[in-house]
């Protein structure tokens, strides 16, 4: 379900990523029908793209395990709030998420690996961080 | 756990394209400090073979919904991108 909280949240700030400049593009780790029924399902309209071998997910850092800590059940209990539910897992179950900014010509900027399944960053969060990185450029 | 006998040189912010080189010890350790920071580029392998490098970012490979495949590079053309990591699709 963080996934889907995950994309809901970016998706409904969308405008204010558009407004900095910075385009929003979600990497999943299942199959690109998977990535596709995503898509249709929760109505995202920024690009989702699949990385079924996770060597894009390796190579910006995200982080392996079983994502449980003593925060767990706070984040579950906070999607749960917002209406989300745990739905049937359609891609590798032990892989974090988290966020890479890169510039126009691919350096890296800002990263932030997920310790623990629900510990994303908030959009918002993000766009504080990242709002100054990218207006100096 | 022996240090790496190679290292990369990646000034900052730590470009995705760089390959290895050697250096001296100093600059290594900077190296190591930024990578381990970032969580990028290297990863100790489990065979013990030391250090190895991990594919770059730009030179992974993804698949759009439509089933197309799409090298990484090619998502940043000009425009500052910010990747959202998704966990799965569950």
């Amino acid at each position: 379900m963080f996934c889907r909280e995950q994309a809901a949240h970016f998706q409904a700030e969308l405008e204010a990523f558009d407004a900095l400049g910075v385009r929003v593009v979600a990497i999943g780790n299942g199959t690109a029908v998977m990535a596709a029924d995503f898509v249709e399902t929760f109505g995202i309209t920024f690009p989702v793209y699949s990385d079924p071998s996770r060597a894009a997910f390796a190579a910006a850092g995200m982080r392996t395990g079983l994502g449980l800590g003593l925060a767990s059940g706070k984040y579950a209990r906070r999607a749960m709030r917002g209406g989300l539910s745990q739905g049937r897992i359609q891609g590798a179950p032990f892989q974090q998420g988290g966020v890479l900014l890169v510039d126009g010509d691919g350096q890296a900027m800002f990263q932030h690996a997920d310790k623990l399944a629900g510990a994303h960053m908030a959009p918002s969060e993000v766009l504080e961080t990242i709002g100054p990185l990218v207006e100096a450029l | 756990m022996a240090p790496p006998e190679k290292s990369l040189e990646v000034p900052l912010p730590i470009p995705l394209e760089c390959g290895f080189t050697h250096v001296g010890p100093t600059q290594r350790r900077a190296d190591r400090a930024v990578r381990n920071a970032l969580g990028l580029l290297t990863r100790h392998t489990t065979r013990g073979r030391g250090w190895t490098a991990m594919t770059p970012l730009s030179d992974t490979e993804v698949f759009a919904i439509d089933g197309a495949t799409v090298p990484v590079r090619t998502l940043w053309s000009g425009r500052p991108t910010l990747f959202v990591f998704l966990r799965h699709y569950g």
